[in-house]
């Protein structure tokens, strides 16, 4: 059983808990504290790796995408723990740049890897080998100006070190089209507050 | 720390080893055409169904040989092309032995979804390569929508096909990793790595080159790379034929309106390819393949039609192929053009495609197709017999259009 298998049923776990958050705060149900998160949690836990021909619920989600983002992981979490504990690890200024971070890369790589123009960033080797001098740059930066998703990009690149992901391309740790959708989403919703 | 983490990330990718560094193996010598006697039989690899079992539909086969000389056939077959029934099938013929074995399944969607970990809608496409001793199978899984919701997986066999390693799932395309398919022959490189023709089919259809390292002393597992081919939305399942030093022609699939067979090169092991251009051969969007030959002609295999599959057909490429280092093109070579050689199948209203070439050390040439879609069959032959087919052939050299 290899990392990448393990770590493959945080994402489901953490999208199936928050979720129910949302269900039961719907509902006019309080989600937070310590015994509710660990039921909650549990009951997640519980019913992903419930087996369904032979395969955990959780691997049903792998079967769409097998990679998904570090930094949505992340963020999926900082969303689950506001919830349960008011606790944050993304303020309003990394979460801006989470989602400027995501549309950003979504832009770079999908058109291209999906065929417009002749060149490949997912696979381009000079591309590829400037990704992680961007980045390294970019983490810097971001750290001087005690940006957390500074954390976030170093939390990839150490992910991507441990093999957490089933891909060994850096991009899947930085990018996946869900996390560029819900980015794109996110800023557009931002630029447009006022409307119905 | 971030510093040291980036650079350790960014210095372990440089360092490992690039394709472009080993030498594509070419055509191995043996006794020369002129000394060899024509040769050509058939013979079906799959049984008739006269047995009464429940006919299935068979598509897209591959053939590899071992070291020992054992020729190994796969491909798929179900209920219909794509159907959740669908299975990957392995034959194997013993070195001097006509029949071939019962055709085996070794792979279908539940033991896929077992060995991935995942639900498997179903599976295709199965390409099977040899090195030394081992066989290595890429096929193709979709767990979500069509062909174009195909990711590629490989296996490994050291017992000549009896058991396989468990699947392994390769990432080539950062959207869901969806859309990447196999067909035509992997070249086997000089440090024992392979470069697979690969291609994606899904907003945009185009092909790409997929370099397989093995990793391991045991050679089943893999570090892996890929670099684009063509760009658009026209040239699909590339057959590359290896000319000599670094050098390279393909021939693609391609369906655009011309409905003509292209072909490009490359001087750089592979690295970057010219842009397409038209030959004197149509295309009915279907699979081909193309071998070379000891005289460095290529040799191709298609449906020599615009508009369906009703025949199989071989042509030769009208001379050798060089490609010139300084202009970097073909130079006096005209590979535009293409001499119709010998038509293999020809029946109207039915189907005789995808097929695929491999030359054995006994320096026969082989080739497997989909036969109506209910056998496969093999026809194997010898240059000396493509020699004496090319000058009773009483077809000219076409003029390009």
């Amino acid at each position: 059983m290899t990392a990448a298998y393990l770590f493959s049923f945080l994402f489901p776990f953490l999208l199936l808990t928050r979720l129910v958050q949302l269900a039961l705060r719907s509902m006019g149900q309080q989600t937070g504290g310590r015994l509710r998160t660990f039921v909650i949690a549990a009951a997640s836990a519980i019913v992903l790796l419930v087996p369904i021909k032979g395969i955990p619920t959780a691997r049903y989600l792998i079967a769409l995408n097998a990679d998904f983002s570090i930094p949505l992981t992340v963020i999926l979490f900082d969303g689950v723990l506001r919830h349960a504990f008011h606790v944050r690890i993304l303020n309003a200024k990394s979460i801006g740049t989470s989602r400027i971070f995501g549309v950003v890369a979504g832009l770079l790589l999908y058109p291209a890897a999906l065929g417009l123009g002749s060149l490949d960033p997912f696979s381009a080797v000079r591309v590829y080998n400037l990704l992680f001098i961007v980045t390294a740059g970019l983490t810097i930066f971001l750290l001087l100006k005690k940006n957390r998703f500074g954390i976030v990009l170093i939390a990839c690149i150490a992910a991507y070190h441990l093999h957490l992901l089933e891909s060994p391309n850096f991009w899947n740790y930085l990018v996946d089209p869900f996390y560029f959708i819900a980015a794109l989403v996110g800023l557009l919703r931002r630029k447009r507050p006022n409307e119905a | 720390m971030s510093v040291v983490l980036y650079g350790w990330g960014f210095f372990k990718e440089k360092s490992r080893a690039r394709p472009d560094s080993f030498n594509f193996i070419t055509y191995r010598s043996g006794p020369a055409p002129k000394q060899q006697r024509p040769f050509y039989e058939e013979s079906f690899i799959t049984p008739d169904g006269a047995d009464g079992k429940k006919p299935i539909q068979v598509h897209v086969a591959s053939l590899a040989e071992l070291a020992n000389g054992m020729l190994a056939a796969v491909w798929y077959g179900g209920v219909y092309e794509g159907s959740g029934d669908t299975r990957i099938f392995l034959s194997t013929r013993e070195p001097g032995k006509e029949r071939w074995s019962p055709p085996s399944p070794i792979m279908g969607r539940e033991r896929a979804s077992r060995q991935l970990g995942r639900y498997i809608k179903k599976v295709g496409n199965p390409l099977i390569f040899a090195r030394e001793n081992r066989l290595l199978l890429l096929f193709v899984t979709v767990s979500v929508g069509g062909w174009s919701g195909s990711s590629l997986n490989i296996a490994v066999s050291h017992d000549r096909g009896i058991s396989w390693t468990p699947a392994r799932r390769l990432t080539l395309s950062p959207f869901l990793n969806v859309s990447t398919l196999c067909r035509n022959n992997p070249l086997p490189l000089s440090n024992g790595a392979f470069a697979v023709p690969i291609y994606h089919e899904c907003l945009g259809s185009f092909s790409e080159m997929l370099w397989l390292t093995p990793k391991n002393r045991e050679g089943d597992v893999f570090t892996y790379c890929k670099n684009r081919m063509t760009r658009g939305k026209a040239y699909i399942q590339p057959t590359v034929a290896a000319l000599g030093t670094g050098k390279a022609i393909v021939v693609y699939r391609n369906f655009d309106d011309n409905r003509t067979m292209k072909v490009a090169f490359s001087t750089d092991f592979g690295q970057t390819w010219s842009p397409p251009q038209a030959t004197n051969l149509p295309n009915p969007n279907s699979g081909l393949n193309a071998l070379p030959l000891s005289d460095n002609r290529i040799l191709l295999a298609f449906n020599d039609s615009q508009i369906n599959r009703e025949n199989l057909s071989l042509a030769t490429s009208s001379s050798s192929v060089s490609i010139d280092d300084s202009s970097g093109g073909f130079g006096k070579t005209d590979v535009f053009k293409w001499n119709r050689i010998a038509k293999i199948e020809d029946h109207q209203g039915e189907e005789f495609s995808y097929p695929y070439l491999l030359r054995t050390q006994d320096n026969r040439i082989h080739l497997v197709y989909t036969w109506r879609r209910q056998r496969i069959k093999l026809v194997s032959f010898n240059e000396a017999w493509l020699n004496s087919k090319a000058a009773s052939s009483a077809v000219a050299p076409e003029e390009a259009p």
